[in-house]
């Protein structure tokens, strides 16, 4: 498992797989990056260890870090980069030609664009806050890269910048996790269910939390994110039965 | 109208834009600088996208009556007061260019393992183009062991830096494994070559250096040359296929192979047009007057 030490899911996972009999070792970005090699002769290449891999995206780099300290930290998240992605062994989240999110992206639009799912509310980018266009119950808003939308309001005293949109009122939110092909949600329909499958299979993401907008009364379901690091607290319940999924996928 | 989007301070763009200048072509240029001091609102809803900036004052709109040619470097590592905003906007703007319906060069969302140089290597190879061999990693005697067993080069692997330089066994002699990783390409002997691939042109140039990296090299000496045109192809189709209008692929044309070093997907190609009379900036131009909507790299 290669994450960061704050990482309580792959805490979690380690317990998990060491109970079910795996040696499993846990590191950070660093750690690894100094255990793997990479030899390539034409087509053909050869990662080395050839372990399965649990992949949790990189922590940035300190924002006053140093320019040789930002460099070793690119060269480091490179090398895992590559090894994730070109190891023969089972990956989960195997990174890609498009990077450690594959094609996944915060950005809703696009998200929605490049799974080919239907279009939703407007989405602006701004470094000050909004002003809804729209009655204002009907507008959320978030400090960039929070992940913690909130109703929108003039008082907002977070900092900016901020992404803002518009969502029409009458919805049920669904948090869906997926791990390996398998849907986990027990409140959600069968086809929010599968759509969730198939959106981490355009994507290339074997892990991950999808959330939707789901209108009863018209019956449209809007793709709202996917979070390639679902955290402990949101596979929740599922822990087990997903842990257990991404073993046998690892396994594999 | 052709408008650019970058940094003043970037020398490629200054190119672009004076080159164009010359030629009597109307760009419009938005400074990223600018537009980061300033108010900035990137808007995405069905059917209908806009960018608007205070600084300069600009309002680009989703109908695809324009195209653009986008240098998007995020500054927030050297700007740390502003990472979040740097990174917001750099991340709205190239939302907006990849959901835009008409030319942009290069439209993001594009393949973008140059800043993964095994793995890139490793994609070049698979497209059947010939890659010297290369090692990554950080153990001394790995390390030790393909750099004794060649000629070899030291290259970042991150691609942050683009300098390159060879090294022998008695550069690891201080060498300290949490230093690593190490990024270790076979050097191959020949010529060096650059070529550009801007939609379906190829335009190429012959590089004469005795450096590792002839960027370093006040005595290098470039000539235009002409590559195979099913070569031209190939590189027009890979270049297609990553999603790119725009590519430099760097190359070493030995006695019996041509190898591939890498393609570059923002190449900073003011170095090699001053030397071709600006013309990969006229191609450049070309491209840019023409319509390219999403799906359509060249």
């Amino acid at each position: 498992m290669i994450a960061d030490a704050t990482d309580t899911f792959v805490g979690a996972f380690a317990a998990f797989a060491v109970a079910d009999g795996w040696d499993a070792e846990r590191l950070n970005y660093a750690e690894a990056a100094q255990r793997f090699s990479i030899a390539r002769n034409g087509s053909v290449v050869r990662v080395t260890p050839a372990s399965p891999l649990l992949l949790r995206l990189p922590a940035a780099v300190g924002a006053w870090a140093s320019p040789e300290a930002q460099f070793h930290h690119a060269e480091i998240c490179s090398v895992v980069w590559a090894a994730a992605a070109l190891t023969a062994a089972p990956v989960i989240n195997r990174p890609d030609t498009y990077g450690f999110l594959s094609r996944a992206t915060s950005c809703a639009t696009v998200l929605r664009r490049r799974t080919g799912q239907r279009t939703g509310g407007v989405e602006i980018y701004s470094n000050a806050l909004p002003a809804p266009p729209v009655p204002e119950t009907e507008w959320w808003a978030e400090p960039y890269n929070s992940r913690s939308p909130a109703p929108w309001t003039p008082q907002d005293l977070r900092k900016g910048p901020f992404r803002a949109g518009h969502v029409r009122p009458g919805f049920v939110l669904h948090t869906v996790v997926v791990a390996a092909g398998v849907a986990f949600d027990e409140t959600s329909p069968t086809d929010v269910l599968d759509a969730s499958v198939r959106v981490c299979r355009e994507l290339g993401l074997k892990f991950a939390l999808v959330t939707w907008r789901h209108y009863r009364n018209t019956g449209e379901t809007i793709l709202v994110r996917v979070s390639p690091q679902p955290t402990l607290d949101q596979v929740g319940p599922y822990f087990n039965a997903v842990a257990d999924r991404l073993l046998v996928e690892l396994a594999a | 109208m052709i408008t650019a989007i970058g940094l003043g301070t970037d020398p490629t763009m200054r190119h672009f834009l004076s080159i164009a200048a010359r030629l009597g072509e109307r760009v419009q240029f938005i400074d990223l600088l600018d537009v980061v001091s300033a108010p900035w609102e990137v808007r995405l809803s069905p059917g209908e996208t806009s960018f608007v900036s205070a600084l300069p004052p600009f309002r680009g709109q989703s109908d695809g009556d324009g195209s653009y040619y986008c240098r998007l470097i995020d500054l927030g590592g050297v700007d740390p007061t502003r990472r979040d905003i740097w990174g917001a906007m750099i991340a709205a703007v190239s939302a907006w260019l990849e959901l835009y319906d008409g030319t942009v060069v290069n439209r993001p969302g594009h393949v973008n393992d140059n800043a993964c140089k095994p793995l890139h290597e490793t994609q070049l190879a698979r497209l059947g183009f010939s890659v010297p061999p290369s090692f990554t990693g950080s153990a001394r005697d790995e390390l030790i062991a393909f750099t004794v067993a060649g000629k070899t080069v030291a290259k970042a692997a991150s691609g942050q830096r683009a300098d390159s330089r060879t090294v022998t066994e008695a550069d690891f002699t201080d060498y300290r494994e949490e230093s690593g990783p190490v990024h270790l390409q076979r050097f191959v002997e020949g010529e060096d070559v650059r070529a550009h691939v801007i939609g379906n042109e190829v335009i190429a140039v012959r590089i004469r250096s005795g450096a590792a990296d002839y960027r370093l090299d006040r005595d290098a000496h470039f000539d235009p040359c002409t590559l195979p045109e099913d070569l031209n192809g190939r590189f027009r189709r890979a270049t297609a296929e990553f999603g790119l209008a725009f590519a430099g692929w760097d190359l070493r044309v030995g006695p019996s192979d041509i190898w591939v070093l890498e393609a570059n997907p923002m190449p900073g190609y003011s170095f090699y047009d001053t030397r071709l009379e600006g013309r990969l900036t006229q191609a450049l131009l070309r491209h840019l007057r023409a319509r390219h909507g999403p799906g359509q790299a060249s």
